[in-house]
């Protein structure tokens, strides 16, 4: 593709002849003192906090401090371009990103300039970056699911849209896997989804971003990287600016699932900016607002009222603890802000129970009203059949004699953690997850073997998929469990089971 | 080791500190006494006539391993009679209490504090060429009406604003130059240019 230079040099020219003169007010400061990331000005006597000012490089930073003789300054972007004396200018707005459908696709870093080399992002709407929530007039209860495609959080701790279920756990335990298989599951839904990679390796978002591209997701979703090189202002800003994105389609009427992996680094990131500008340190070193750093965040995460055209943001947070102490400062903090969590642990992981989710601890606070009824009927009660298996197993690993009943209750639970069994980039339709789990709850496995459940479910699905199509298309209209549905599916179980072998 | 401080941007947690407090005190102080203008050019030159040239001066008084006797000898010496009287005996209170390395910090406390005192802005005026005296006379006026205040100008002479003039009070800039017309011209065309470019890709493209 060709330019004609001289239909752009008629552009430049009008736009020349309309300019009119026009003196230049603006505020300034000039920067005292600059390094790791903060800038302390002098000056800037009227400045607001929370507002953009520009250095002579060109890079933005944002009034964080307002202290008596100084303000201190957070940079967003190359700090090392800065010197003592420079002319600090008040831009009078609020930091704001590119939003709308040309985000989408995308990988950004948290100010919205483009990082994978596909060129300038045409966005022509932006939004600030920082925005008080919705309040309670606004909103109404979540009861629309938004499926992860995970059997076991699905059954057990639906999520609803507009719900903030958090994805705890230690390192290497599959919590980037389920946030990534909640965004896979997507495909089609009409969800745009939102991957904000905080403070990690840039290999490793290179991999959820090839990850997603491999499965079709990239499509519909955008990803926000403050790498661990990228400076704490830009780490600490990441998830607000991926806020930003998703509120514009909430605000719009659609939906939207973000991520933010993981909140912890933000927190340390907020850390490190908090004691540089001297602000006093509290438990753990974090200043005494971090909690407000994180609920601020969450809180923007809503399902809008009707009226309002019923958008939502969906927030999955990630916190990772260290040796599973969930009773830390900011694990606490996060749990406390959202409406469950789903908790994920090593012992489980590496005894090849993927997803690594503890049922017991693992709650939802929405609860059935995120399940289709078919779903709720299925899988109710699950959880805690689950999480008495779990107390038998302990004791049944004594060796003692057990009474025929309790020894059917070990079998059953045997065969559902088997079940529940699923791996990654899989995720599951609601109609075939509700023939699997009905299949283990309802007892028709109980004759098959605990190796063999998983190639049971496996066949089962695809002879229901080949063979009955249109059940799972029933099961997705109806959405409820009718005595009808619930015949065919024991219909057709009971058929496979047979040629089984 | 040179310790003065040359640029007023320097971040200096005590001077910002002390500065206003002795400031404070030296204009209540020679408001009783006389002539508060008189003091304050005397110390305008102390500064910028003596420190500026004489920095071993300022080192030395500002030293604390010289003994603050030897100090008040010297200032004795070297303004006893010259000096306003009052101003003198400051300066030697100042030295007394070690204080004489905030000596900038307090002299720009007090002239802010005097100025505000007195209904006085102080506005800084950039300009290619040195402007002269009418000129600075006029601008003066027009500047007096704008702020309904009584303005002293301090004028700059830099070549890279091309024409026009920059005005600069407190953190406020007034920018009229040619050199930041040009820079705001580039910009909004640029941005023009791009969005045209953009909203007409198919027609410009050939």
């Amino acid at each position: 593709m060709k330019f004609n230079s001289d239909e752009i040099a008629s552009v430049i020219q009008a736009e020349i002849q309309q300019y009119g003169s026009t003196i230049d007010v603006r505020e300034v400061g000039t920067v005292l003192e600059v390094g790791d990331g903060i800038a302390r000005v002098y000056g800037l006597s009227n400045v607001m906090s929370g507002e953009m000012v520009e250095f002579p490089s060109g890079v933005t930073g944002l009034a964080f401090n307002l202290e008596e003789k100084s303000v201190g300054v957070i940079i967003l972007g190359d700090y090392l371009s800065i010197k003592e004396g420079d002319e600090v200018r008040a831009l009078g707005k609020l930091l704001s990103v590119p939003a709308g459908d040309a985000v989408i696709g995308r990988v950004l870093d948290p100010l919205g300039n483009p990082l994978d080399g596909k060129g300038p992002v045409n966005a022509t709407i932006t939004r600030p970056v920082e925005l008080i929530a919705t309040g309670v007039a606004e909103r109404q209860p979540v009861h629309e699911p938004m499926q992860t495609g995970i059997k076991a959080i699905d059954a057990m701790t639906p999520i609803g849209r507009g719900q903030r279920e958090l994805i705890i756990g230690d390192r290497k335990t599959g919590k980037t896997a389920v946030a990534i298989d909640a965004i896979v599951n997507q495909k089609g839904k009409g969800v745009k989804c939102f991957y904000v990679a905080i403070g990690q390796k840039d290999s490793s978002v290179a991999l959820v971003i090839d990850a997603l591209e491999k499965n079709g997701a990239m499509e519909f979703t955008t990803v926000i990287v403050a790498g661990a090189s990228a400076p704490a202002p830009l780490q600490y800003v990441a998830p607000y600016a991926g806020t930003a994105m998703a509120e514009h389609f909430m605000y719009n009427g659609g939906h939207a699932l973000i991520v933010y992996d993981d909140l912890s680094k933000q927190a340390v990131a907020y850390r490190q900016l908090s004691l540089l500008m001297r602000r006093p340190p509290g438990r753990e070193a974090f200043p005494g607002d971090v909690f407000y750093c994180h609920s601020r965040l969450l809180e923007r995460s809503a399902k809008l009222s009707k009226k309002l055209g019923g958008g939502s943001i969906t927030s999955l947070p990630i916190i990772e603890t260290l040796e599973g102490e969930v009773s830390a400062y900011i694990p606490t903090n996060v749990i406390s802000i959202t409406d469950g969590q789903i908790y994920l642990q090593p012992d489980l992981f590496f005894a090849g129970i993927r997803p690594a989710m503890n049922v017991g601890i693992s709650v939802s606070r929405v609860g059935g009203n995120a399940q289709i009824k078919a779903m709720k009927k299925v899988a109710g009660g699950l959880r805690l059949d689950l999480a008495s298996f779990r107390e038998l197993e302990a004791f049944a690993q004594l060796g003692t004699e057990l009474d025929p009943a309790t020894q059917s209750k070990l079998d059953r639970g045997y065969r559902m953690v088997e079940l529940l069994k699923q791996a990654q980039y899989q995720p599951m339709d609601v109609a075939e997850q509700i023939i699997s789990i009905y299949a283990g709850t309802r007892g028709h496995l109980d004759e098959v073997a605990v190796d063999r459940v998983r190639d049971f479910e496996l066949g089962l699905l695809s002879y229901v998929r080949d063979r009955k199509p249109d059940l799972l298309v029933k099961i997705r209209e109806v959405a409820d469990l009718t005595p009808e549905i619930e015949e065919a599916i024991k219909s057709a179980i009971s058929t496979f089971k047979a040629s089984f072998r | 080791m040179s310790e003065t401080i040359k640029n007023d941007s320097v971040f200096d947690d005590e001077s910002m500190h002390v500065g206003p407090l002795y400031a404070k005190a030296l204009l209540a102080a020679v408001g009783a006494s006389g002539n508060v203008d008189a003091v304050m050019e005397q110390f305008h030159s102390l500064i910028h006539d003596v420190f500026d040239k004489q920095p071993v001066l300022e080192m030395a008084l500002a030293n604390p391993k010289v003994p603050s006797d030897e100090k008040v000898r010297v200032l004795d010496k070297a303004f006893a009679g010259k000096m306003d009287a009052t101003l003198l005996k400051f300066l030697k209170v100042v030295s007394r209490r070690g204080r004489l390395n905030t000596l900038r910090g307090i002299y720009h406390s007090a002239s802010s504090l005097r100025d505000e005192a007195v209904g006085r802005v102080r506005v800084l005026v950039t300009t290619a060429q040195s402007l002269d005296a009418t000129a600075l006379m006029s601008l003066k006026e027009k500047l007096e009406k704008l702020f309904k205040k009584d303005v002293a100008i301090t004028s700059k002479v830099d070549a890279t604003v091309l024409g026009g003039l920059i005005v600069r009070v407190g953190d406020m800039v007034f920018d009229g130059s040619v050199d930041g017309q040009l820079k705001l011209l580039k910009k909004a065309t640029l941005a023009k240019a791009e969005i045209a470019i953009r909203e007409k890709l198919s027609s410009l493209a050939s």
